[in-house]
């Protein structure tokens, strides 16, 4: 459990170092037109306004998920606590588990876009590839959020348990 | 209870569905030689230097990146038939977490190395273009890990449970 609780941590750091680069790429790229990536679309015309409203929208999904990873960090530190079962464990994978569901249902609609508007240039800035990822996140976080209600009855059991003793 | 387990047996459900039938048509299409296949090849790696097989190359990677992602699911699916039964702490149920969890570690990391092969031969541009995609992959990493902290928490609600049975 030590080592997992390691890992997630440093691949937590890790992730909002990338997330942080990430949403600096995409601001710098559509919200002020600077060619990091090389696409070579900006020396046509400036980026259309919705694109630059579909970055900021990107940026919430990905704060979504760091906050929903948040919580699981959160889960992480009470079971180094020795806290399996409680009522805030079972409210921790909830709120997990909703903002997981929210980051990847905006997410997937976000991907959805590019098709509506037929609009593929600036996609790379968007990274607007990973429909299907997006799905999984969002089937995870409904899996968290139902097992949240497992928590419960695992607390009910350890209740039994320790009223027994 | 009831109800949460029910709407994410049929989302997921749907979606495995969906998402086998779109695999399986794409990769149809990419080795039937429909599919949009890169114009040109930048780099040459172990495949040669012909597009074709070094595309199709990147899209066995993409592939088993899809059939690891549908078998984690297809995992999670199998676990929601033991809530549904009002089994929620087996040895079954851990094993599958256990099972699902790795899967969607190798999922990310297959998907690493494919993005890194497709962005070395067919972008000018590698590490730029690399990057982007590599924020996806780490999001299914710290998931699969998400999971395997559930099946901890499984195995400890199994031993409780075992003690109390024991107990009565």
């Amino acid at each position: 459990m030590k080592k997992l609780k390691i890992i997630i941590y440093i691949l937590f750091g890790a992730l909002l170092i990338g997330l942080l680069v990430n949403s600096i790429i995409s601001i710098s790229g559509l919200l002020f037109e600077n060619d990091i990536l090389n696409v070579g679309h900006f020396t046509e015309k400036d980026v259309p306004f919705y694109l630059k409203i579909i970055a900021i929208l990107k940026l919430v999904t990905l704060l979504l998920f760091c906050v929903g990873i948040y919580y699981l960090i959160k889960i992480l530190k009470m079971f180094t606590q020795g806290l399996y079962f409680s009522n805030s464990l079972e409210e921790l994978f909830r709120q997990s588990g909703r903002y997981l569901i929210l980051s990847g249902s905006l997410g997937f609609l976000l991907n959805l876009t590019p098709f509506i508007i037929q609009d593929f240039k600036y996609i790379m800035y968007l990274n607007f590839d990973s429909k299907s990822l997006y799905i999984a996140l969002t089937i995870i976080g409904l899996f968290f959020y139902a097992f949240s209600r497992i928590i419960n009855q695992g607390n009910f059991l350890k209740q039994e348990n320790e009223l027994t003793i | 209870m009831k109800t949460s387990i029910k709407t994410f047996r049929v989302i997921l459900l749907v979606f495995i569905c969906f998402y086998s039938m779109a695999v399986v048509y794409f990769a149809f299409a990419a080795f039937s030689g429909q599919y949009f296949t890169p114009e040109k090849l930048y780099r040459t790696s172990f495949f040669g230097d012909l597009i074709k097989p070094n595309f199709y190359a990147y899209y066995v990677f993409n592939l088993l990146t899809d059939i690891f992602l549908i078998y984690s699911l297809l995992q999670l699916l199998k676990i929601t038939d033991f809530f549904k039964e009002q089994n929620y702490f087996t040895p079954k149920i851990i094993r599958l977490l256990k099972s699902s969890g790795r899967n969607f570690i190798a999922t990310a990391l297959i998907g690493v190395l494919g993005t890194i092969l497709y962005n070395y031969m067919f972008t000018e541009h590698p590490l730029e273009r690399m990057f982007m995609p590599f924020i996806h992959h780490f999001m299914i990493l710290i998931l699969g890990l998400g999971i395997l902290v559930i099946e901890e928490i499984q195995k400890r609600a199994l031993h409780i449970k075992s003690e109390n049975d024991l107990t009565i």
